[in-house]
């Protein structure tokens, strides 16, 4: 069972690589960008009654990687002894440590967390079962509180990791999260390589998959690490754009964020705060706008579902984005989010270390974007629990720490580009 | 100096993040057999799983069901009923919830829910 789950992971590579030339990825990113893919297409066919299983894996991992070949950018077989030094060395023996310790843990874990089973776990059961998105199910007014209107790339690559499997398994199906780490965490290898030395690399490498609320939240298989992952890479893939000089359109980034929105409703908020950052830090509007088009048109055949399907939403920033239910409670809101980012036990040093870097970097356009990055984030952020017609203080409570995984993440990946002069000195004149 | 801060304190994170982590995880490890798994969820929410496991009976693959919730309470941001409710649609795959009472094939209706 599990090696049918890795071989349709290792095909889910293998389409990553295509996008990865396509998009002038690192390779390192391919496998994150397969996910992405796969995510995608997988849950814009579960709308037409179209299964995404075997068949396809393979179809678009050859395509994919012929795409690969066409464009002349497969991956070449050199070998060269990576020279990582002390520290090197320790963080890379800590992160396969870190793996196979995680493995038996994730293998072996029951799906009791409440989003996971009653959610996430629902929907992806239901789309194995089915094949599809049976609007029996998913525009059933009777399974509205289950959150129907939150977009189906987790689920449906639940499903299609279900099918490998030979169906969903409660336990196993963590494995496929502790897989989405190691694609994320190769995916910031892979960008970090073209950026900043190894001596910073691998050790910021452990600081983001060693901290507890990655590495707890992944095993909650909740959406919120997985979308962080694409924020993430969107993040890199942004500051590697603005940093080249802001030429064309921001393809790669606006890929990752529509992987992103198409993850959780929040990863809108996440779109919109890297938008406008590439915006305040380049002024190239065109291109920023071009970004938004592809990040709307990847989210498009989702909302014409839910509107066609008649599908209620009160999480989606729509119109409903404008109805304050809260007034004043921004301040304290944007206090309990601060909390777990700044808490040793969550996410340890990185929103410090990411200041800290801001400052020393200064007025760079990749530090202009980090810092309009994060202060948008967290003020989006905030403002769903302006909006919300839920109660606030417990649905903070109960999503607070999570939601900011992307701004962790985001500042996370930031800090270290931050620090290496080559990055900082690009551009600003 | 600000590579070497950025090492220092990417140094200092991870040693207080890895321990931390490992730990957690080491404490997270947890081995159950086939019939706990399945029924996890119920217990996480300490919920009356002989009451969801007389539904399942009553239930087929093809069925639409409605459950009539007696007298409910809150919980968290949702209710006790509706927490049930949802371990139905979890459990009772690939049978979905009725649209409406009226379009079920199925009328559940528990005496309370503990």
């Amino acid at each position: 069972m599990i090696v049918r789950l890795l071989l349709a992971n290792a095909l889910e590579l293998g389409a990553g690589v295509g996008v990865a030339a396509l998009l002038r990825l690192p390779l390192g990113a391919s496998y994150l960008a397969g996910l992405g893919l796969t995510g995608i297409l997988s849950a814009h066919l579960a709308l037409v009654h179209v299964t995404y299983g075997w068949i396809m894996l393979v179809a678009v991992c050859v395509a994919s990687l012929l795409v690969a070949f066409r464009l002349g950018r497969l991956p070449s077989a050199t070998l060269t002894r990576p020279r990582l030094g002390l520290v090197g060395w320790s963080s890379l023996i800590a992160l396969l440590a870190l793996l196979l310790h995680a493995w038996p843990v994730f293998r072996d874990k029951p799906l009791d967390d409440y989003d996971a089973w009653a959610m996430w776990g629902m929907k992806g059961k239901a789309l194995d079962l089915f094949g599809w998105a049976n609007p029996h199910l998913f525009a059933s007014p009777g399974a509205e509180p289950l959150h129907l209107d939150y977009p189906l790339l987790i689920p449906s690559l639940e499903a299609v990791a279900s099918r490998a499997m030979g169906g969903f398994d409660p336990q196993r199906i963590h494995l496929q999260f502790l897989l989405f780490g190691v694609a994320g965490i190769a995916a910031f290898h892979g960008y970090f390589r073209q950026a900043i030395s190894r001596r910073l690399l691998w050790p910021w490498l452990v600081v983001i998959a060693a901290a507890p609320a990655f590495m707890g939240q992944l095993l909650t298989a909740y959406a919120d690490i997985p979308m962080a992952l694409f924020v993430g890479a969107a993040v890199l893939a942004s500051a590697r754009w603005v940093g080249e000089g802001a030429i064309g359109i921001p393809a790669a980034p606006a890929f990752f964020l529509a992987c992103g929105a198409l993850t959780k409703n929040e990863g809108v908020v996440y779109a919109a705060a890297v938008l406008v950052a590439l915006l305040v830090s380049t002024r190239r509007l065109a291109a920023v706008i071009a970004a938004g088009v592809v990040v709307e048109a990847v989210l498009l055949p989702w909302q014409i579902w839910l509107a066609a399907r008649h599908v209620h939403t009160d999480t989606l920033l729509t119109a409903h984005s404008l109805e304050v239910h809260h007034p004043g409670i921004a301040p304290l809101a944007l206090h309990a989010l601060l909390g777990p980012a700044v808490a040793l036990s969550a996410w340890p040093l990185i929103l410090p270390l990411f200041g800290i870097a801001a400052l020393l970097a200064r007025a760079t356009h990749v530090s202009v974007f980090a810092v309009t990055f994060v202060v948008v984030a967290f003020l989006g952020l905030d403002w769903i629990y302006v909006v919300s017609p839920l109660e606030w203080s417990n649905y903070l409570s109960y999503s607070g720490d999570r939601v900011i995984d992307g701004v962790l993440v985001g500042a996370a990946v930031l800090t270290p580009l931050l620090a290496t002069e080559r990055v900082s000195r690009i551009g600003w004149p | 100096m600000r590579r070497t801060i950025c090492w220092v304190g990417a140094v200092v994170a991870a040693l207080i993040a890895f321990p931390t982590t490992w730990d957690n995880l080491s404490g997270a490890h947890v081995r159950l057999d086939r019939e706990a798994v399945q029924v996890a969820p119920g217990v996480h929410e300490q919920l009356d799983l002989a009451l969801v496991a007389s539904w399942a009976e009553q239930v087929g693959p093809t069925d639409r069901w409605w459950i009539v919730l007696p007298a409910d309470r809150p919980e968290g941001l949702t209710t006790r009923g509706a927490v049930y409710r949802a371990y139905a649609t979890f459990a009772l795959l690939p049978a979905v919830p009725a649209a409406s009472i009226a379009d079920a094939t199925v009328v559940l209706r528990p005496e309370e829910l503990p």
